[in-house]
């Protein structure tokens, strides 16, 4: 008689995770990307690895301003004298950590506004997507200049950079985890979950957010690299971390004397750019793969 | 469609009032000392701390001052820098160059970045678009302050093409190179966005049915295709005017431009706080104009919202 | 004698991640004017790639035409240029989609879209282009015809935006329409009603109609002929009534003995055991043996020819009706 379950006639099944890993496994531009991101945050986390000279405390002598890159200064030295390479090494913590921290505050709120709103509907949403308005009114570069600013008389470190980044970036992930939370409710799973009895809370915790999780890190992911960006930027125009070394003081620094050396200001900034496309591109790779209109 | 129009002005008047709300609130209420926030490190007179406190009601409840910061702004009393000359007349000077600068990116924006957009969907995964893929990204990835100084490094100082800073005596001219630093974000970010609009519009059913009817090639893309893909771009440049106008806060402190970024950038520099706050709440009444005006012409663009 | 429309041995593949998909095997069927062909198959069989084929819209690549010949008033159109071929797309051989919210475009107004083709094809005037739009709106009885053709796709319901999309497709008066599941988004009633329309309008213009569906209950009032699809090949083809009353292929008996009946009521629904095939591994032998209660030794390991069975009928079984009906 006939053989209904042929196995060289039936494909097995493919679900989208599936089909991303697959695609992601094979982009090159997915593994460099990563690669280049955990290398700065191993780089934030322990600096001591990569440098022996601790850039916080180097004592840096006029005598070597400028001294161009050589064997035991891979770097050179700044119109200050200091050691460039330490300089880039310890940079990273202030950008890495800045960057980390206010992504997870931005993530924490955007998560929790985003699942609200989108889960509740109605008036919930409503009202949430006022105070999202307004939050978005507030330009980020500009916002962050004025939280930093009011908050420069005191030395408070790298937190009022955290803070403000974290207070401007939520309201834009929110939206889109707003839309995949909202996507998620209409799935009948949800309706199978209600039914067997299951409450609000177990079916956002169980149900929801696992299925709203990839676009969210995704965003996050992209909006981390941004942040670096704007941390540097801060930094740049003089708001930024105070006695902190950060890459941005230092490019501002070496632009001042960019007609008498380059190598100062091209570190930095490269290492800069370089981390930021990472997470950039980190996201971008991961969104592609999980897209399935662009197959 | 006037519900609409209506819904988003009410909008739009109630963001306006909860963003500024948070600006003033950032300025003067985080800091113990908003007096000294205000001036930054310079120490205050007793004599200086009084003027400040009339001029911005400090001794009123919080709202009220807020009342009065409102007031003003909207009456045209933007009141006076940290060194006393009025901000309205800094800024009227200030004005025409930002708008001039941000006129120029606009320009390069939409013709490089929207056009170059097109071609690269309609030639998908060809040489142009490739590359301009990996070009946009590099853009994307790198802070404005690092394009900008390495531009002007590079195109300025070493090349000799472009004066470094700000000339008056070439008039427009002289915003040619920030305008190029000014745009490229933008344009990098618009090319993408007209590629991927492109690329998703001309796989629709719809062009399969125009296909159908025996239209030419060209026409499907010229008519029915860009008449789709081109909506989120136009939407988004509206909003990107806004940005640009933000963003030129860095490009103008770096070519030395004494635009309205120019100033702002100058007076966080020299920690200016009345002048700072003004600018900023200024830039944000615009940004939120122009979305509102975007917003509109999202209804007259695409049909399906107007019936919403 | 010059069909209006005739396919032979047409031969088509689609190049995936996955491997060359096998997509048509060898279709063949012919439409002459004034009559209705059904084309009958599940998802997958192939039955709109051999559609946009014959309209010359498939896209190439991934897809490639292997082999085969498309021929419309005996001209092979696969050998004609492109520009001779799209003469003929939309004025002489037109097509109407199943989902037409997406097959329309949201942003231009329905009487736009309609006189589209008026405009640039025959030269007509903005407003004479107009008026004919209206006339097609009307002829495919859209109430108030006038007043809604500045009205936008998304404004319409379900049943009126398919008689849209029919009234944009006789536009330019063509010989062939083929409807590419016409109604299977609507709902049974306004199924009945498209159906109607569609017959109606057939007999008045004299046209043939290429009636492309997965769904047997529809095609009874509407079709001349059957053609019953099954992994790229023909494997039935019989005037409708002989079809209904006794299929020839195990494959049609099985999709007609699926139909839920009332004199069965109570009883368990019948289906067909296992998946079509996938297209990139079609099995050797008959693509339908691992599904077939019929299947004997010769059926694993060689093609069945289509065998003609007399009066028009073939199907491609290497049994014949009456083996079948002694194994029953």
């Amino acid at each position: 008689m006939s053989d209904a379950t042929d196995d060289a006639v039936i494909a097995p099944p493919r679900s989208l995770a599936g089909d991303a890993w697959y695609d992601l496994r094979r982009n090159p531009v997915f593994w460099i990307a990563g690669f280049i991101v955990l290398m700065m945050v191993l780089i934030a986390l322990f600096p001591g690895l990569f440098s022996s000279i601790d850039a916080r405390t180097a004592a840096c002598s006029l005598a070597d301003s400028l001294r161009p890159p050589g064997a035991q200064h891979w770097f050179g030295f700044d119109k200050q004298g200091c050691d460039v390479y330490s300089r880039v090494i310890y940079g990273a913590r202030s950008s890495v950590i800045v960057g980390v921290f206010s992504t997870l505050i931005a993530g924490f709120v955007a998560v929790l506004v985003g699942t609200v709103a989108g889960f509740y509907g109605r008036w919930v949403d409503a009202l949430l997507a006022r105070v999202v308005d307004v939050f978005l009114g507030v330009p980020t570069l500009l916002g962050a200049i004025v939280v930093a600013k009011a908050l420069a008389g005191q030395d408070l470190g790298i937190w009022p950079v955290v803070l403000a980044l974290g207070l401007l970036g939520w309201p834009t992930p929110a939206r889109v985890i707003r839309s995949s939370v909202i996507a998620a409710s209409h799935q009948d799973y949800v309706n199978a979950a209600r039914i067997l009895g299951a409450g609000n809370a177990r079916i956002i915790l169980r149900h929801i957010l696992p299925n709203s999780l990839a676009p969210t890190v995704v965003i996050l992911t992209i909006m981390l690299g941004s942040f670096i960006a704007v941390e540097a930027t801060l930094s740049f125009l003089g708001v930024g971390p105070r006695n902190t070394v950060s890459w941005g003081t230092d490019i501002a620094e070496a632009q001042r004397w960019i007609r008498e050396a380059s190598f100062p200001l091209l570190f930095p900034a490269g290492f800069l750019t370089l981390t930021v496309l990472a997470f950039i591109m980190l996201g971008d790779t991961v969104r592609e793969a999980f897209d399935p209109r662009l197959r | 469609m006037s519900q609409y129009i209506i819904r988003r002005l009410l909008q739009a008047v109630l963001t306006f009032f909860g963003a500024t709300l948070i600006v003033y609130a950032l300025m003067f209420s985080i800091a113990d000392d908003p007096l000294q926030a205000l001036a930054g490190e310079r120490p205050l007179s007793a004599s200086q701390r009084a003027q400040l406190t009339a001029q911005y009601h400090l001794d009123e409840p919080f709202v009220v001052q807020y009342g009065y910061y409102m007031k003003g702004l909207l009456t045209g009393d933007m009141g006076r820098t940290i060194t006393g000359r009025p901000i309205a007349d800094v800024l009227a000077e200030a004005w025409p160059r930002t708008i001039q600068l941000a006129a120029i990116a606009m320009a390069i924006v939409i013709v490089f970045g929207v056009i170059g957009g097109v071609f690269a969907g309609l030639r998908r995964g060809g040489v142009f678009d490739q590359t301009s893929l990996a070009l946009t990204l590099v853009v994307i990835g790198t802070p404005v302050f690092v394009l900008g100084t390495v531009f002007q490094t590079v195109f300025a100082v070493e090349l000799g093409w472009f004066r470094p800073s700000f000339a008056p005596e070439l008039g427009i001219a002289t915003y040619i190179l920030p305008a190029i630093v000014l745009g490229l974000l933008s344009l990098a970010t618009a090319m993408r966005l007209t590629r991927t609009s492109v690329v998703e519009n001309l796989r629709a059913d719809y062009v399969r049915t125009a296909n159908a009817k025996g239209l030419p090639w060209r026409r499907v893309v010229s008519v029915h295709v860009l008449r789709n893909s081109l909506i989120p771009v136009l939407t988004f440049l509206g909003t990107e005017f806004g940005a640009l106008m933000s963003g030129a806060m860095v490009t103008e402190g770096i070519f030395n431009i004494p635009g309205v970024g120019g100033r702002l950038f100058q007076g966080i520099r020299l920690e200016d706080g009345p002048l700072v706050v003004t600018i900023v709440s200024l830039l944000i009444l615009i940004y939120l104009f122009v979305n509102l005006l975007v917003d509109l012409l999202y209804a007259v663009l695409d049909p399906r919202i107007r019936h919403e | 004698m010059t069909h209006l429309l005739e396919l032979r041995d047409l031969y088509v593949e689609f190049h995936t991640r996955d491997g060359v998909a096998r997509v048509l095997n060898g279709v063949r069927y012919h439409v002459d004017a004034g009559e209705t062909l059904a084309v009958l198959g599940e998802s997958g069989s192939g039955k709109s790639v051999t559609a946009q084929a014959i309209m010359g819209i498939l896209d190439i690549p991934p897809a490639k035409i292997r082999a085969g010949e498309i021929l419309y008033q005996g001209r092979d159109l696969l050998k004609l240029s492109e520009s001779e071929r799209r003469a003929i797309r939309g004025a002489e051989i037109a097509m109407v989609f199943q989902d037409s919210l997406s097959a329309l475009n949201p942003v231009f107004p329905v009487g736009w879209q309609i006189a589209e083709a008026i405009r640039l094809r025959q030269g007509a005037s903005r407003s004479d282009a107009t008026r004919r739009a209206i006339e097609l709106m009307d002829r495919v009885k859209i109430p108030a015809a006038k007043s809604r053709i500045k009205d936008y796709p998304h404004q319409f319901s379900g049943g009126m935006r398919q008689r849209v999309m029919i009234a944009m497709a006789l536009a330019l008066g063509p010989k062939l329409l083929i409807a590419d599941e016409p109604t299977t988004a609507l709902d049974v009633t306004v199924q009945a009603q498209i159906m109607d329309l569609l017959a109606e309008l057939q007999r008045e213009l004299g046209m043939a109609l290429i009636l492309i569906t997965h769904d047997l209950g529809v095609v009874a009032t509407v079709a001349d002929r059957i053609a019953v699809m099954y992994a790229g090949r023909i494997v039935e083809h019989a005037d409708v009534h002989s079809l209904y009353a006794k299929p020839a292929h195990p494959y049609t008996r099985a999709l007609i003995n699926s139909i839920p009946r009332q004199n069965r009521r109570g009883q368990q629904l019948l289906t067909i055991e296992g998946l079509p095939p996938n297209l990139t591994r079609i099995p050797r032998g008959c693509p339908f043996h691992p599904r077939c209660p019929y299947s004997v030794a010769i059926c694993l390991t060689d093609l069945p020819p289509l065998r003609d069975l007399g009066a028009g009928r073939t199907s491609a079984c290497h049994l014949t009706p009456e083996q079948l009906d002694a194994r029953d």
